[in-house]
């Protein structure tokens, strides 16, 4: 019994991530943004988590 | 009873088609490196379930109990992936470019790593051995991941005010001594290591428990359904921290999304971020606003749950039977927020600190060393004082 509900709360969990990600992806994915909610990236900046300005590497 | 008979096919194959959908999906929307990297994060997660390759429990047995395989597993580990590493961080192939994992050695990793001892003692489980055992479907380490994620990001929030504390700045190895004499002193220190482990382990027990295995079934049946011997997650784990440098120009690295995914959350619901200083630069900023799916340490977190789930179904180990009392629960929360707050600090997990820091020559990597085993000798001891552990180990 335990295994069973064990299962339906982890697909449960899996789902939900998917769709929080999804949503996320989504949002991003708009492609007419309000002029002034856009945020202007510098795609040159930093390319990876071990180079932030602020704690330059290992972001882990 | 053999292995397949126990496979849970259900799970098998929603998993496997589940995956090839996904890889398809990030191969047409972003690139066909982001499917290999979540590919590569499917990799890590069956070899860290098929191994139950974890920093946790490996380090308390060796506490408690002088048994080191684990522990001897770990350094060996640290010592393949360092001879891959060198080489290429030190310019060997020019054509070949990657970031080393360097942080500043100082009072924010020394506490953070503590801290993150201590709280996987709590928690039972590391950065890694989080991901793993929930996609083996252990629902108490869901709580653990949700709070990992809380305790992340709050540690983002109050990055800065740490950083401010004393430190003597990065520290490579690579750079300061060249690779080749960096990666010669590192296996040196690493042999010392290993050995004085397996002297202790002998000592006490007369003999070592070897990390080969043993076993009358087929290398097939063992590679697919496991259980692997810990020799076997060495080899595969420094292989994929590799292609993972190749890739994706950074070593495996595993809480900076957490971080992400929470700060995200935060300001979905309607949260004010906007002097959250650490998502004001770089490649946090960049990743905060773009999309999840396009970070790196997200598509490979996510790849280790569903291979480690799909691992613990082909072993037909996936959501065993399990109760959660409120001891579980309490510390759940309270290992994961430690475990969170404290990789922030730390400048990564087991995985992004420890492992990334002292492969890629970081003496931040060792000074994690030091202070996350100091935190978990003292979670040790209040696991025995709180009475989650007999007092005395038989």
């Amino acid at each position: 019994m335990e295994h069973k509900v064990n299962r339906w709360i982890m697909g449960t969990a899996v789902g939900i991530a998917a769709i929080a990600a999804m949503i996320d992806h989504t949002r991003h994915s708009l492609p007419t943004p309000q002029a002034n909610d856009i945020v202007v990236i510098d795609d040159e900046a930093d390319a990876s988590p071990c180079s932030l300005d602020v704690s330059p590497c290992s972001l882990d | 009873m053999s292995s397949k008979a126990t496979t849970d096919s259900p799970v098998v194959l929603m998993i496997v088609a589940g995956v090839v959908a996904f890889s398809l999906f990030l191969q047409y929307e972003f690139a066909l490196k982001q499917a290999l990297l979540f590919l590569i994060g499917i990799g890590l997660g069956m070899t860290l379930l098929h191994a139950a390759f974890g920093f946790t429990g490996s380090w308390r047995v060796f506490i408690r109990k002088r048994r080191g395989a684990g522990i001897r597993a770990q350094i060996l580990l640290l010592a393949l992936t360092s001879i891959l590493f060198f080489p290429l961080l030190g310019n060997a192939f020019p054509e070949l470019t990657a970031s080393a994992a360097l942080a500043p050695v100082g009072v924010s990793v020394f506490v953070g790593a503590f801290v993150f001892g201590l709280g996987m003692q709590f928690g039972n489980g590391c950065g890694s051995g989080t991901l793993f055992t929930v996609g083996g479907g252990h629902v108490r380490m869901l709580i653990v991941l949700a709070f990992f994620i809380v305790g992340a990001t709050i540690g983002t929030v109050h990055l800065p005010l740490w950083l401010a504390l004393p430190n003597i700045g990065k520290i490579s190895l690579v750079t300061s001594l060249g690779w080749l004499p960096a990666l010669l002193a590192q296996l040196i220190v690493l042999s010392i290591l290993y050995f004085v482990v397996r002297i202790i382990e002998k000592k006490r027990h007369g003999e070592v428990v070897h990390l080969k295995g043993t076993g009358d079934k087929s290398f097939s049946n063992v590679f697919i359904f496991g259980p692997w011997a810990l020799i076997w997650a060495v080899v595969a784990l420094a292989a994929l921290n590799f292609a993972t440098l190749l890739l994706a120009g950074h070593p495996w690295t595993i809480t900076f999304a957490f971080g992400l995914w929470g700060t995200k959350f935060w300001a979905a619901i309607g949260g004010d971020i906007s002097q959250w200083t650490f998502w004001q630069a770089g490649y946090a900023a960049k990743a905060l606003n773009s999309s999840v799916l396009a970070d790196t340490t997200t598509l490979m977190d996510f790849g280790i749950v569903l291979g480690a789930m799909l691992a613990a179904a082909l072993a037909g180990k996936f959501a065993p039977d399990s109760k959660i009392n409120m001891a579980d629960l309490i510390t759940a929360i309270v290992g994961g927020l430690l475990m969170g707050y404290g990789a922030r600090l730390a400048f990564g997990c087991n995985i992004g600190g420890l492992l990334a820091g002292i492969s890629s020559g970081s003496l931040h990597g060792w000074l994690w060393l030091l202070a996350g085993f100091i935190g978990t000798i003292v979670g040790v001891r209040l696991r025995i004082i709180f009475k989650i552990d007999k007092p005395v180990e038989v």
